[in-house]
């Protein structure tokens, strides 16, 4: 500080500045350093396994991308619609039972595309979901502090 | 031979190397500031095991994101802003829950303006600093810590020069206040 910055003080604000002022330096706690590279050993595995797991992630969504793909392609060019309905035994009962199924609920009955909205809404935010669960920053609660960590 | 490296290089260089996933490195820099942070987050906390809680947490939180870290200051001041960001987050929490008010039950009498050892009214009157809103609160623990200059907290709390001697100002006009009426003190003492 600089002692013209200094301002006129009275005796109780003396008695203040002198107080902060004076406050002498605490040492660091024995165990301060070793409690913090356990603690910050526990923080790089965290982020080496979330860099991982994201790795994983995008793997296995490109792949599952590109099988639909693959499957829809080859769907439409060898024409497969009617292998589905006709070749499988059963498929086109099961269709059946799906629709009727969904005409019984008066909400969708006759607006199938809402059910599909409905089922696309509910897969994104459990996508969505996941995705801030792994991600999100952790909370001091979840890296323990004086935990038996090696 | 590692480690006697670690100890030579400038915390731009240890920075670089953390953020490489050394965190050997990054030890070193928390060996460096430790005792600074640590006495920040006391001034702050006021308790010794929240304080090193409070240390260790601003320095977890350095090296979670110190891949943000631009080198636009030194190390050690951004450093100095999530250490007082950690402690005034955790003392606006209990501020919310109402652990953190000087309650002298016994009354005014059990507590004389004068009081009987000078360093427990010192101890007081720093506890008082938490009742401050915060950011002036931030002001007067970095001020008088290590007797830090003006821009350097400026550089800290991320504020011009001028706003924080308005806020040291204040500050010290709301602390002589709560002072004074948590301590009962008169106007004559």
């Amino acid at each position: 500080m600089n002692p013209e910055d200094a301002p006129v003080l009275d005796p109780l604000s003396q008695r203040i500045d002198a107080a902060l002022r004076q406050e002498p330096p605490a040492p660091l706690p024995g165990g301060f350093h070793g409690a913090l590279r356990r603690r910050l050993r526990i923080a790089a595995l965290i982020q080496r396994e979330r860099r991982v797991f994201l790795r994983r992630l995008l793997r296995v969504a490109a792949l599952s991308v590109l099988a639909a793909a693959v499957a829809v392609s080859g769907g439409l060019y060898w024409d497969m619609s009617g292998t589905f309905l006709w070749e499988f035994p059963g498929f086109l009962g099961y269709v059946d039972y799906l629709a009727a199924l969904t005409n019984r609920v008066w909400w969708l009955s006759g607006s199938p595309a809402l059910l599909v909205s409905l089922g696309a809404v509910v897969m994104t935010l459990l996508v969505a979901g996941a995705f801030v669960g792994v991600f999100r920053q952790p909370v001091r609660s979840r890296l323990p502090f004086h935990g038996p960590v090696s | 031979m590692d480690s006697m490296r670690a100890t030579e290089q400038s915390d731009e260089a240890l920075v670089e190397r953390t953020r490489k996933g050394d965190t050997e490195a990054f030890s070193e820099l928390a060996r460096r500031h430790g005792q600074t942070v640590y006495n920040l987050s006391l001034r702050f906390m006021r308790n010794a095991s929240l304080a090193e809680d409070m240390a260790q947490e601003a320095f977890l939180k350095a090296y979670q994101k110190i891949g943000k870290f631009r080198g636009d200051s030194r190390f050690s001041t951004w450093l100095y802003r999530i250490a007082c960001n950690v402690c005034l987050s955790e003392l606006q929490k209990r501020k919310r829950r109402g652990e953190l008010s000087l309650v002298y039950e016994a009354g005014p009498a059990a507590f004389p303006a004068a009081a009987a050892d000078p360093s427990e009214e010192a101890e007081l009157i720093r506890r008082c600093v938490a009742q401050l809103p915060r950011r002036y609160a931030e002001a007067i623990t970095l001020y008088y810590l290590r007797e830090c200059s003006y821009d350097e907290v400026a550089e800290i709390m991320e504020v011009p020069e001028g706003t924080l001697k308005t806020w040291l100002h204040r500050a010290r006009r709301q602390l002589r206040d709560i002072v004074k009426r948590e301590l009962r003190y008169d106007d004559e003492s």
